[in-house]
């Protein structure tokens, strides 16, 4: 037997967890407020102990010497009373680093074997758990996409046979009935189960907040501003596949509150605020979304400066229009950050496109010397959406129901042009409109009939046109494949029951589509 | 006949390596039962009346090891178990405390599957 090399990936992901609580302990003794209690102190060094101990199981000399160097320096530190929380965050930061390179050398590890009998009333809950990689949920979702996609095939089958009522003359009626009981039943446990495999990917919101509190320490430290963070909701969850992108874009809000937002303790004081500065993150659910705030009591952005500013560089804002939007347009963010270290995480524009390429989006708001806030949205869990199916010459899209605000018949009379665009009067509105088939390419004259469905998106609504409504359906979200590229308008793809693949609409860019450039009728 | 050993060590991963190194045994057939804290350590020595040896971490929080091996040792129905303490190699302390306490062997860590086979070789065959 050689050793333990088998347990490679569990050792990884242990040493991960171990590395992301000393982490947040030494943050917790170094914080302005902290209390460099005793306990806290020898929760490390167990931690660091354990560490050191598991790496040697393991045969890693170098980790093993890692976690040993760090246990000697806080075993020097607390002698002398002074800690050297840098110093310390900074190993720790080489111990991660090699482990993560250890995991991906060795491929897709932490699978393992069987996992060992779970000790059922192990941990302080008291509830059983076994730990399940993400690619084995990944791959539980990819076969119920295919049941939802069948089922889907089904009801279009069943709602087929059943219009026909030869069908169910020549077959015998009570034969029938059951096709059709079962066929509800199945759709009901498929709607449960569904439910229950999405919610194993949720996973809180707090296991991103650790990295952000990191992210104000050190930027603090590099700016010479005292800084603390709030957070709230950390309980808030979020599917696995998002966190990665709360991660990346929180991690860029916070750095820029402290960069761009926070002022220095001599400029905070001169103003009257406390010397350190607040960053507040807070996660609420609301409904399918998840909310979360990045607000900041910095000096805030002074909008007729932004309005300027925007103006200097080519955005130009009508009186009443909101300026900040434009810091998320990547011509401005990239010279307004100039001042930012090359290569730390998405620039403002990066972020709102990630996060609206997962059906999110993300709004600001700033008042002068109080400070600055981002909102920003991400649904819950991803994956399946309910959508409604529009056809466009022929061509069925897909547009997701949430961004839907009414849909209806379009009568020649409802269209106007204006400047060779379509408007409509909606509501006391006047909305424009977008053909779907000029879009997209497969017509060349706007129709002035058919239908209209009014999307709302970031504030703004646009009416699509189609010829016609094919209904409600659960789709799939899939990606496109990079060689279609990423054409405007479109989120990703999806396959009907029939097995025909159709594009899912993007309504978050399709209400920014230009009007005049789209229509050329 | 199959010898029922008892882990208690609130690393799961250490429960993955005795696991292994357990059922890689060839002396006899030993049956691992796991614990993850003193408590339910002491659950489980009530649960199985017929265990053979106990591998007890010294470094745990809540309970501590020592403080288990005391409660272990105080219990007449368990007293003559004998008990192997596994700990780092730096802590020669607590080793000594241990074996005064009244362990019978010690495991330091790092240790190979191999060491301890031999160690189940002394105590259990």
């Amino acid at each position: 037997m050689e050793g333990f090399a088998a347990l490679f990936g569990d050792f990884a992901l242990d040493a991960l967890e171990r590395v992301e609580r000393v982490e947040q302990w030494l943050l917790d003794l170094g914080a302005l407020d902290g209390d460099p209690s005793e306990e806290r102190l020898l929760d490390v060094k167990r931690e660091l102990h354990t560490l050191k101990g598991n790496a040697g199981m393991m045969g890693l000399a170098a980790l093993q010497q890692l976690a040993h160097d760090m246990e000697d320096r806080l075993l020097g530190s607390t002698d002398e009373g002074a800690l050297d929380i840098g110093g310390l965050l900074a190993s720790l930061d080489a111990f991660r680093t090699q482990t993560k390179a250890l995991l991906r050398q060795d491929g897709p590890a932490p699978s393992g074997g069987a996992p060992v009998a779970a000790d059922a009333d192990s941990g302080e809950t008291g509830h059983a758990s076994v730990r399940v990689p993400f690619a084995a949920l990944d791959q539980l979702i990819d076969v119920l996409a295919e049941m939802v996609i069948l089922r889907n095939r089904l009801t279009d089958t069943v709602g087929a046979f059943g219009r026909l009522d030869e069908g169910v003359a020549n077959g015998r009626r009570e034969v029938w009935d059951d096709v059709e009981q079962a066929h509800g039943a199945l759709c009901r446990t498929l709607d449960v189960v569904q439910d229950h495999v999405m919610a194993l990917r949720l996973t809180p919101l707090k296991t991103v907040f650790g990295s952000l509190r990191r992210i104000v320490h050190d930027e603090a430290t590099r700016h010479e501003k005292t800084a603390q963070l709030e957070t709230a909701g950390g309980d808030t969850p979020l599917d696995k596949a998002l966190l990665d992108l709360a991660n990346e874009a929180l991690g860029h809000l916070v750095r820029n509150a402290l960069v761009h937002g926070l002022e220095s303790p001599g400029a905070r004081e001169a103003a009257g605020k406390p010397r350190c500065g607040t960053v507040w993150v807070s996660a609420a659910a609301r409904g399918d979304e998840v909310r979360i705030e990045v607000a900041d009591d910095g000096g805030g952005i002074d909008r007729d400066q932004l309005r300027q500013a925007a103006a200097a560089r080519g955005f130009t804002f009508g009186p009443d229009e909101d300026v900040f939007p434009v810091l998320f347009e990547a011509g401005f963010t990239t010279r307004l950050h100039a001042d930012m270290s090359a290569g730390r995480g998405l620039g403002l524009a990066a972020v709102r496109d990630a996060v609206r390429r997962q059906g999110g989006d993300i709004e600001v708001s700033s008042t002068v010397g109080a400070g600055t806030t981002f909102r920003l949205r991400l649904p819950m869990s991803v994956s399946i959406a309910r959508a409604l199916l529009l056809r466009a010459d022929d061509e069925l899209y897909a547009l997701p129901l949430t961004s839907v605000v009414e849909s209806r018949r379009l009568r020649p009379g409802d269209c106007h042009r204006v400047n060779r665009a379509g408007v409509l009067r909606w509501r006391n509105e006047v909305i424009s409109l977008l053909d779907l088939g000029t879009h997209f390419g497969t017509g060349t004259a706007a129709r002035d009939g058919g239908y209209v469905v009014v999307v709302g998106a970031g504030g703004k609504r646009r009416g699509l046109v189609a010829d016609a409504i094919h209904g409600l359906q659960e789709v799939v979200v899939k990606g496109l494949d990079p060689i279609v590229g990423r054409p405007t308008g479109i989120a990703g793809s999806t396959v009907l029951g029939d097995g025909r693949p159709i594009l899912i609409l993007d309504p978050r860019a399709l209400v920014d589509v230009e009007p005049f450039t789209t229509e050329q009728g | 006949m199959q010898r029922k050993v008892l882990v208690v060590d609130d690393s799961l991963l250490l429960h993955k390596m005795y696991d292994l190194a357990l059922k890689a045994y060839r002396g006899c057939d030993v049956l691992p039962l796991f614990a993850s804290d003193g408590h339910t350590g002491l659950s489980r020595l009530h649960e199985h009346t017929d265990i053979s040896l106990i591998l007890l971490d010294v470094n745990m929080p809540q309970m501590s090891g020592l403080e288990f091996l005391r409660h272990v040792r105080a219990e007449p129905a368990f007293r003559s178990i004998p008990v192997v303490l596994q700990s780092t190699e730096d802590s020669a302390g607590d080793i000594e405390r241990g074996l005064e306490a009244g362990a019978q062997g010690y495991l330091t860590k790092p240790f190979t599957p191999a060491q301890l086979h031999d160690l189940l070789d002394g105590m259990l065959v």
